[in-house]
Formats: structure tokens, C-alpha cells, sequence
């Protein structure tokens, strides 16, 4: 068996030894100086998950291999009407009240829909969007243990000004309209049916025809 | 018991420690390449690590291993897919050079630097999937999304990228025990 080199020398042992423990002691009565009291946490959770009630039949689950064509079978479906709040507890809707829209589900936590929120709302502050067809978001698939926490501070962070609808806990919008990834888009015309969904990020080029399509 | 905002700041002043030592180290180390004065201070830094190297790497990976544990177990956050291939690489690192150090045994060190190197490589992937979504798809699970971040303290250090750190310093260890062994069977 191969052995270090040097019989460890017992003075030089615990000056290093003492170095060691010295640094994490230093690190640990810095980080315990330097963390600012935080009376605000938690204080936001209960209404990062809202109640909504869903009605109508929910969407097919998105598949891999429809997902963005026009043969998804959730094309031309009567989408499920939604009455929840947003993290106000104000009332939003998603209903078939004959306005064409973009439903789009994201959640905090996930990088992707991190890098989705800016780039949606940089393109909203630039063009208006498209003329005649309402955004709604649905923040779902919340978890207070996840990263960036809570999503309402991340979408005002981030400026966001479209109605948001807080999901439950058990993802009860998310899963009736056939969700399995996140970002999730679905597009609807003005009678209420799905003109397209999307699974994942989308270029704001590929929103815009998505949206003008809800229009017919 | 201290909360997870200060347990954050802890592990991360700790992952500023392991950088330093690690590049530092680096540096003497290439520089020793030209400079002769380099190459004095490596001599003079590995006789200081010498008989040491294996204590040091199984702290490093032993403080990682408690430190994941503390995130999943205590602070409840729950590890991605990515997360657990990490682990998968430095719990045994953990346990093997803990044996290692106690038993002198330096023959560890190609098992140990290669699946740190596993470990390491799997890290550098993680922390840039959260900074460049893209690089992974294009969508998250609902379960837990590897691109997603916990926390970034000091707006860098992410959990894998703490894991990084922990890979490199055992990385190092791992090169001052090869210099050191080297050294000793050139002497006899």
C-alpha cells in the first residue's frame, strides 16, 4: 500500500488543523453578522396559491408529437373555463367571452420561464402585442422550498403586466388544460377553442403568428 | 438553529475559502512552470499539505455531503436530477478519502480525482443550464427543473456551483498528494 509521503508532523497538524477550523469559525460568525433579520418571510405565501374553480372538460394532455402542429387533438376543443384570483386575491377569469388569447403558464422556479417572463414583456413594452387578443398567465406548479420565491415578487420584479391567475397546489388549471411542461401556451380563438398549443419557451416571433391565428 | 439565510451565507463565504485556496493554488502551479521563485513557493506549499492532502479532501468533500444534506433534509430543498448526480459523485469521494486519511493510503487518489472529474464535469453543466436555460431544451418539469436556481449568494454561488468548488479543492488535494507521492518515491 502506498502511504503519504510524510508521517503527518504533529505541530504543523494542528496549526493547519487550527487554520482550518479558525476559517469556518470566521465563516460561520460572518454569515450569522452579515444576514440581515428577514420578518418578511413567509409572510407572502398564503396567497401565492390562489383557489380557482375549473369547469367544462379538460384539454387532452399535451403530446411531444402534436405539440405546435394543428394536428394536436386539443385543436378546435372548447377550452376549460377558469374563475380563480391573482395573488391579490382579485378575481380573474378565463372564459369563452369571445375574445381571442394567449394563456400562458409559468412557474418561478423554473429557468426557463425565468428567461420566458423578460423577453414576453420586453416585446409586450415594445409593440403592444397583438391588437385584440388578451395574455393571461397562470404562475403555477408554486413551491416555497423552490427557488425565487414567491412568484409574485418575481413577476413584478419583473414588471410583468399581464392578469395572473394563481394556481392551487394541486396544479388544477395547469392540469385541466393539458399541461405537462413549463412554459406552456395555449392559444385561443374568440369562440372559445384551441387554436394551438406550445410546450416550452417561445421566440416572441412565434407568439405573434400564434396570436394573429387566434383571429382567424 | 441557524436559518437557511444565514446557512447560505455560511456555505457561501465557505465556497469563497475553497476558490481561493484552489486558484491559488493553480496559479503557483502554472507559474512554477517559468518562475523559479514559483516553483520554491510550490515546494514550500506542498511541504506544508505534505501528509495532509488526504485530511483536507475528505473535509472538503465531507463538508459538501453535509452541506447537500442540510439543503435537502433540514432546509427541505429538494435536490433536481442533476443535484442527485452530484451527490452520486461526492458522498463516496466523502467516505472514501474519510478511509483513506485514516488508513495513509494514497493509492485512492486516481479513484478519487476521477470521479471527482465526473463529479466536476456534471457541476460545470448544472451551473450553466441555470444561467443558459437553452443549453437544456427549451421547457421545465413540474417536479423539480434542474435549470431553475435556489439561491445565488453573492449573485454567483449556486448550489452546484458550491459543488464545483468542492470538486476543485478535492481536485487539488489530489494533485498536491501526486507531487508529494512522486516526490517521496523519487527520494527512495
Amino acid at each position: 500500500m502506498a502511504s503519504t509521503s510524510n508521517k503527518p508532523d504533529d505541530n504543523r497538524g494542528k496549526i493547519i488543523l487550527g487554520i482550518v477550523f479558525g476559517v469556518v469559525a470566521v465563516a460561520l460568525i460572518a454569515a450569522v453578522v452579515f444576514t440581515g433579520s428577514d420578518d418578511d418571510a413567509g409572510t407572502a405565501a398564503a396567497s401565492e396559491f390562489g383557489q380557482p374553480t375549473v369547469s367544462g372538460d379538460s384539454l387532452p394532455a399535451v403530446s411531444e408529437a402534436t405539440v405546435g402542429s394543428t394536428t394536436d387533438p386539443a385543436v378546435g376543443e372548447a377550452i376549460p373555463e377558469v374563475s380563480g384570483q391573482n395573488f391579490a386575491g382579485e378575481p380573474v377569469e378565463i372564459k369563452q367571452d369571445g375574445q381571442p388569447k394567449a394563456i400562458l403558464f409559468v412557474s418561478h422556479s423554473c429557468g426557463h420561464c425565468q428567461a420566458e417572463i423578460p423577453e414576453v414583456q420586453a416585446w409586450l413594452d415594445e409593440t403592444g402585442g397583438v391588437s385584440g387578443v388578451d395574455l393571461i398567465t397562470v404562475s403555477t406548479s408554486a413551491a416555497q422550498v423552490g427557488g425565487n420565491w414567491p412568484p409574485s415578487e418575481w413577476l413584478a420584479r419583473e414588471g410583468w403586466t399581464s392578469p395572473v391567475i394563481a394556481d392551487d397546489e394541486d396544479l388544477s388549471v395547469f392540469f385541466a388544460y393539458g399541461g405537462s411542461v413549463i412554459p406552456y401556451w395555449v392559444f385561443v380563438d374568440d369562440e372559445g377553442n384551441v387554436t394551438r398549443r406550445w410546450a416550452g419557451r417561445l421566440e416572441t416571433e412565434l407568439i405573434e403568428v400564434a396570436m394573429l391565428e387566434t383571429l382567424g | 438553529m441557524l436559518d437557511l439565510d444565514t446557512m447560505k451565507l455560511f456555505f457561501g463565504f465557505l465556497t469563497l475559502v475553497a476558490n481561493l485556496v484552489v486558484v491559488g493554488y493553480l496559479a503557483v502551479v502554472i507559474a512554477a512552470r517559468w518562475s523559479s521563485a514559483a516553483a520554491d513557493l510550490r515546494i514550500r506549499i506542498n511541504g506544508y499539505l505534505d501528509g495532509y492532502e488526504l485530511l483536507f479532501g475528505a473535509l472538503a468533500a465531507g463538508t459538501a455531503t453535509l452541506g447537500s444534506l442540510y439543503l435537502s433534509e433540514i432546509a427541505h430543498l429538494i435536490p433536481c436530477t442533476d443535484c442527485w448526480y452530484q451527490r452520486i459523485a461526492m458522498y463516496p469521494i466523502a467516505v472514501i478519502l474519510g478511509i483513506a486519511t485514516v488508513r495513509r493510503d494514497a493509492n485512492v487518489r486516481i479513484y478519487v480525482t476521477t470521479i471527482a472529474v465526473m463529479g466536476a464535469i456534471v457541476s460545470i453543466y448544472h451551473y450553466l443550464i441555470q444561467w443558459f436555460p437553452n443549453l437544456e431544451g427549451t421547457s421545465c418539469t413540474t417536479s423539480v427543473p434542474c435549470t431553475g436556481v435556489w439561491f445565488r449568494v453573492f449573485g454567483f454561488i449556486s448550489i452546484p456551483y458550491m459543488a464545483l468548488s468542492a470538486f476543485a479543492l478535492v481536485l487539488v488535494m489530489m494533485l498536491a498528494l501526486r507531487s508529494n507521492t512522486a516526490g517521496t518515491e523519487d527520494r527512495e
